[in-house]
């Protein structure tokens, strides 16, 4: 395995300060947005008087949702700017443009709102209860707050309880938290010609795209998507900056003058969307030897206000529930609640973290009560080749053998742990599988298209969709196009995202990216290839080195020297390239069906220490392992791993938004906390080669399994070390001394 | 907007009995936060930085930490290591680098936060505050200055000019320990200093401060009483450590974060005490 | 108010605000947009310059307070395109990812070396510690900042 990697075309410029991000950029004539935010969690908008912030120097216009040209709200989406009813505390409702951000801050302060407040639901099981307070979209024709169910079952579970030797029931519930990329959210829109051009952070440039449009009331070929530079994605950057946009648009579209509008940290904090907290209750049945029977799992999630991405989070939610384990009989169940809390979307991870916190934590639990090693009890139970998960998909290229084997020899669970007096201290372990790219429950097909270019001097295009977030796709994607046509990475070029010029690629998501783009560049490469051999008269060449070569060593013309001859023939040197990923399918009769066309495995050892006085908790050694197929670039790799660690480990310890009555109390980086480096002692990301995942080039995805390892491995850390068991994420210094005092009286 | 940029300390007093109504500004860390949250809003800005005096750390038998002397400087200070390690602990555990950078040992005490790292090490290391107007000084003993949220007992034209602490001897005992929820960018949960002399094996002197457990940090008397004269023992350290939990039960009432705070404040304490240090171990 | 100082090696002369931040009059004013805006209250440092020698978040820093003062941002580490040896053990040790926090980290780690030429990995983790990261877990850039000061 080469581990030394190759370097991103994209970082010298993030070093030297060139990199240019949304907020960084400056148009003549640019005008400055504010939103005004309704201060209540429910209420009717009875009237907006802008008069004194029009009053402000420099402010040039109030506009609301009336100004909204095109679709203000579809069915429980999120509104570009509440027009009737707010139904979640931080919505916008109108927007304020100015010569300058503090004029426009100034002005936004300034806009009087009368509102009348309106029955409320916070809580997701009361809204999902008998009798809620209020059904949130009754007016849309809703009878309740279901947001979205999905239901799983496999053979008959209460047959499986009746099998088992022991049976235990445990609930878990998990917090609300922000994905809180340290850029803001941002778009830049300039009016051109007939249309315009939109400058923003995003992840899916053609949904934004998109949805722009049908915001604005325009053809979607008179808006044009531009990435700058992205500082960070984590699942946001996507229904938040639709909004943001569609604002900047407004101002845009009004006055005939570019606009920006950046959400300030506080508004992130208190319009940005969020991750759904789960509450799952698991009922689990086993054998004295240790062989799980039975699984019965019921989950509530919080959606929020709206519905964003709530499906694909509650589906693979409920895919991966039961963990990466054939257990004959399961049932699951759950449900996502309209509520009047901010909205809750994708976050790094989709509904994973939330499921594997439980089910890991669960399986420490069942160990326990049989009596039993928690890693053996895993083995004992886990998917093997051939065998059935949950939904009743055969499993193939299964490695999640070959993850705790590794575990074992890296972190082994019985190592001596020295205690410093005072403290206490242990190792805990967790293991997953995770479901690759959209999945089954996505509407479309899991396509990706990109289009390769090779110009007269022999440089290359890459022109795709998928967005360069930090990650480092474009760079993977890059060595992938140049492996293939024989060429030095430095003659393959990423072309800017640029949705005039790129082809849809779909979603960043879902761990996609270097999937779903690398394999699109993989068939554009070989089909360019495929053209460019034409200039060899019909001789059999390979392409290496910067040339074609014929098959006795001897180079028969450079690239360049082929693109040229094509030229002169009148053949076009450019190719396109449409990745279809292998079909899924759901039967929701039946509650089965093959849900995503991959998976992968991984597995994670945490050694903790607690102070029993004050209920801190050090994450002291981490090691997380995931199998990843064919590595492309090793270091980015672990980089991928190391960053999903790190958020998990915010997760796991200190971040959690509050609200009280649908208000958060969490209005910055004060007091939503995110890991420091001096919250990380010892981590160790390896990525592994185990098996070659199901697609041409063999590449599993890399950046969300690591965000869900890290809360179960620490938990059970903490348990084996002090016998808590702590069910409720974040292990706060509250929770861990709450539980202490339990245990001690 | 006037900023006024004086070079010396009358001149500060001087502006500031013209200005009372202007904001004084140091390093900037609590001001400007709190200008962005709309909490302040000021009309004008007296900036003390530029003031010799303010920014000076003297030593002898007597330090003086002028209010202008930021965090790092105080966290590095040899003098300050020397003779006080306590204050120089207490700097080095404020936010970050960034933040010792600017803020400082004046900002601390006149922003009168409850979870303040350097007020509780200088009300334990017996330090008075020097308060200037313009041709006059006081001294105050810290818990008299920092009396509760944002609430600092300056009068109208005064400034904090520094503090003056008792340089350690060989005998003197101390410890820094603050809770945070991350171990750096943390505010206080709750923080605590001690210092005591020890005499033939007793404990002498004894000033103990807990911080971010009421309204203000501030000094135990009862606790002190039980350690006064003792020798240090853990048993003891257990009794001080009740004694202060018992008293932050009287001092607060039965509150959301209660639930928290009393019994950790009797560890905490314990093991502040515990873990006491002599003066070259700083 | 006049503002006179030095920036980037550069003396700087020009009429201001004095309640302005300097992170605005580095953005807006003077084009340096390398210095990155996120939380506005010196928690992220994401907008890190060195001020006389020191780390200081230039959201906090207001311009009156400029005069006379020495300023390093991102676009002073460099020279003639050529990356400084810390910005190359950053691209060696894969220490970026979105690059959105890296400037500020540039900045806390180059004050770091002024006055630390070879600093432990704890010494690093706590110079580190004001400049939060999303993406990589800080250890690459904890790595970049020791390999940077080996050299």
């Amino acid at each position: 395995m080469d581990q030394k990697g190759f370097t991103r075309a994209d970082v010298r410029d993030k070093l030297t300060g060139r990199a240019r991000y949304a907020d960084d950029l400056q148009f003549p004539g640019m005008l400055y947005a504010r939103a005004v935010h309704c201060p209540h969690p429910r209420a009717r908008i009875l009237g907006i008087d802008a008069g004194e912030a029009l009053a402000v120097p420099g402010v040039v216009g109030v506009y609301t949702a009336r100004d909204v040209p095109g679709v203000n709200q579809g069915p429980q989406d999120k509104p570009m700017l509440a027009a009737d009813i707010a139904n979640s505390a931080g919505d916008g409702i109108a927007v304020v443009a100015a010569e300058s951000q503090a004029a426009a801050d100034q002005g936004a302060a300034l806009v009087k709102a009368a509102y009348e407040p309106l029955p409320c639901v916070f809580d997701p099981e009361e809204a999902l209860g008998a009798q809620p307070p209020v059904i949130l979209y009754q007016a849309d024709g809703l009878t309740d707050n279901v947001a979205c169910r999905h239901r799983v079952v496999k053979g008959d579970v209460e047959q499986g309880f009746r099998e088992a030797d022991v049976v235990i029931e445990r609930t878990y519930r998990t917090q609300r938290i922000q994905h809180s990329a340290i850029e803001a959210d941002t778009a830049v829109v300039v009016p051109e010609g007939d249309g315009i051009t939109v400058y923003c952070p995003c992840k899916f440039p053609y949904h934004i795209k998109a949805r722009v449009a049908a915001g604005c009331g325009l053809p979607q070929n008179r808006v044009r998507i531009i990435q700058p530079a992205i500082g960070g994605s984590f699942g946001g950057k996507d229904i938040d900056i639709v909004v943001i946009a569609v604002r900047a648009a407004v101002v845009a579209l009004r006055t005939g003058r570019p606009c920006k509008m950046t959400w300030s940290r506080e508004e992130c904090l208190l319009e940005g969307s969020k991750r759904h907290p789960f509450r799952l209750t698991y009922r689990v049945g086993a054998k004295r030897d240790g062989r799980i029977t039975a699984m019965k799992i019921d989950g509530t999630a919080d959606a929020g206000a709206y519905r964003s991405r709530s499906l694909a989070t509650i589906w693979r939610a409920a895919v991966e529930a039961a963990g990466p384990y054939e257990i004959p009989h399961v049932d699951i169940h759950i449900r996502a609640a309209f509520t009047n809390n901010v909205y809750s979307d994708a976050v790094r991870g989709f509904g994973s973290p939330q499921v594997d916190f439980a089910s890991e934590s669960l399986l420490d639990e069942l160990a326990q009560e049989l009596g039993m090693d928690p890693l053996a009890l895993r083995r004992k139970n886990i998917l093997r080749e051939g065998g059935t998960n949950a939904t009743g998909q055969t499993m193939a290229r299964v490695s999640i053998g070959k993850c705790l084997d590794r575990l074992e020899e890296l972190f082994p669970l019985g190592a001596p742990v020295v205690t410093p007096e005072g403290k206490l201290r242990a190792r805990g372990i967790a293991c997953l599988h995770r479901g690759e790219s959209y999945g089954a429950a996505a509407r479309d097909a899991d396509t990706a298209g990109t289009d390769v270019r090779a110009f007269a001097d022999g440089s290359v295009g890459v022109y795709t969709s998928i967005s360069e977030v930090g990650q480092g796709t474009h760079a993977a994607m890059a060595k992938i196009c140049a492996d293939i046509l024989g060429l030095p990475l430095e003659q393959v070029r990423i072309c800017p995202v640029d949705t005039a010029f790129v082809p849809d690629s779909g979603a960043t998501a879902g761990s996609r990216g270097t999937i779903s783009g690398g394999n699109a560049v993989r068939i554009a490469a070989g089909k360019l290839r495929d053209i460019l051999q034409s200039a060899a008269d019909g001789e059999d060449v390979a392409f290496r080195d910067g040339g074609l070569f014929r098959q006795n060593g001897e180079r028969l013309m450079t690239f360049r020297e082929a693109v040229g001859i094509c030229h002169s023939r009148g053949i076009r040197t450019d190719a396109a390239g449409q990745w279809e990923a292998p079909r899924t399918g759901w039967d929701f009769e039946k509650h089965q069906g093959n849900t995503y066309y991959s998976f992968s495995y991984g597995a994670a050892g945490a050694e903790v220490e607690i102070d029993p006085v004050t209920g801190k908790v050090e994450v002291l050694d981490l090691l997380c392992l995931h199998d990843i197929g064919k590595i492309v670039n090793y270091p980015e790799a672990c980089g991928q791993i190391a960053g999903g660690v790190a958020m998990a480990m915010g997760y796991t310890l200190t971040e959690e938004l509050e609200s009280r009555e649908g208000i958060l109390k969490n209005k910055n980086f004060d007091t939503y906390l995110l890991p420091t480096a001096m919250d990380f002692h010892r981590v160790r990301a390896v990525p592994l080669e185990e098996e070659a995942a199901e697609n041409p080039l063999g590449v599993h995805g890399v950046g969300e399994a690591s965000t869900a390892l890290v809360a179960p491995a620490v938990a059970n850390a903490i348990a084996r070390a002090s016998g808590l068991r702590l069910r409720t994420l974040p292990f706060t210094l509250e929770r861990v001394r709450a539980a202490l005092e339990k245990e001690e009286a | 907007m006037e900023f006024l940029r004086p070079e010396g300390l009358e001149e500060a007093l001087s502006l500031l009995a013209e200005h009372p109504s202007y904001t004084i500004l140091a390093g900037g860390t609590d001001v400007v936060v709190q200008r962005r949250a709309g909490k302040l809003s000021p009309c004008g800005y007296l900036d003390i930085t530029r003031v010799a005096e303010l920014r000076e750390i003297r030593g002898g038998g007597t330090v003086f930490a002028g209010a202008a002397v930021t965090c790092g400087e105080l966290e590095g200070s040899p003098v300050l290591r020397e003779a006080c390690p306590l204050l120089a602990a207490a700097a080095a555990s404020v936010g970050s680098p960034q933040i010792r950078s600017r803020a400082t040992a004046g900002g601390n005490a006149a922003n009168a936060s409850p979870a303040a790292d350097l007020v509780p090490a200088l009300t334990a290391a017996g330090a008075k505050a020097v308060i200037g107007r313009r041709c006059g000084r006081r001294r105050a003993d810290i818990p008299d200055l920092v009396q509760g949220p944002g609430r600092c007992a300056l009068e109208e034209g005064e400034l904090i000019i520094g503090f003056e602490i008792p340089a350690f001897s060989p005998n003197t005992r101390w410890n820094f320990d603050k809770i945070g929820r991350r171990n750096a960018l943390a505010i206080s949960r709750m923080n605590g200093a001690v210092c005591w002399e020890e005499d033939g094996g007793r404990m002498k002197h004894v000033r103990l401060c807990i911080g971010a457990a009421t309204r203000r940090p501030m000094r135990f008397p009862g606790a002190e009483a039980l350690l006064e004269g003792q020798a240090p023992d853990g048993a003891l350290f257990l009794q001080a450590g009740q004694a202060v939990s018992e008293e932050i039960l009287a001092q607060t009432g039965l509150r959301e974060s209660s639930r928290y705070k009393l019994p950790v404040s009797a560890g905490f304490t314990a093991r502040l005490l515990e873990n006491a240090m002599g003066r070259m171990q700083g | 108010m006049k503002l006179d100082f030095t920036l980037n090696d550069r003396a700087v002369s020009l009429e201001a605000e004095p309640d302005m931040t300097l992170l605005d009059l580095l953005r807006e004013r003077l084009g340096l947009t390398g210095t990155k805006k996120s939380c506005g209250v010196g928690e992220c440092g994401a907008c890190t310059v060195i001020v006389d020698g020191d780390p200081v978040n230039s959201c906090l820093f207001l311009a009156g307070q400029l005069p006379g003062r020495t300023v390093y941002t991102v676009e002073g580490l460099s020279h003639d395109g050529e990356l400084s040896a810390l910005q190359q053990a950053f691209l060696d040790h894969h220490a970026v990812q979105c690059g959105f926090c890296t400037p500020g980290m540039l900045m806390s780690a180059k004050a770091l070396l002024l006055k630390n030429p070879h600093p432990t990995e704890e010494e690093i983790r706590r110079a580190m510690s004001g400049n939060l990261c999303r993406c990589t877990g800080y250890e690459a850039i904890v790595e970049a900042v020791g390999a940077a000061g080996e050299a």
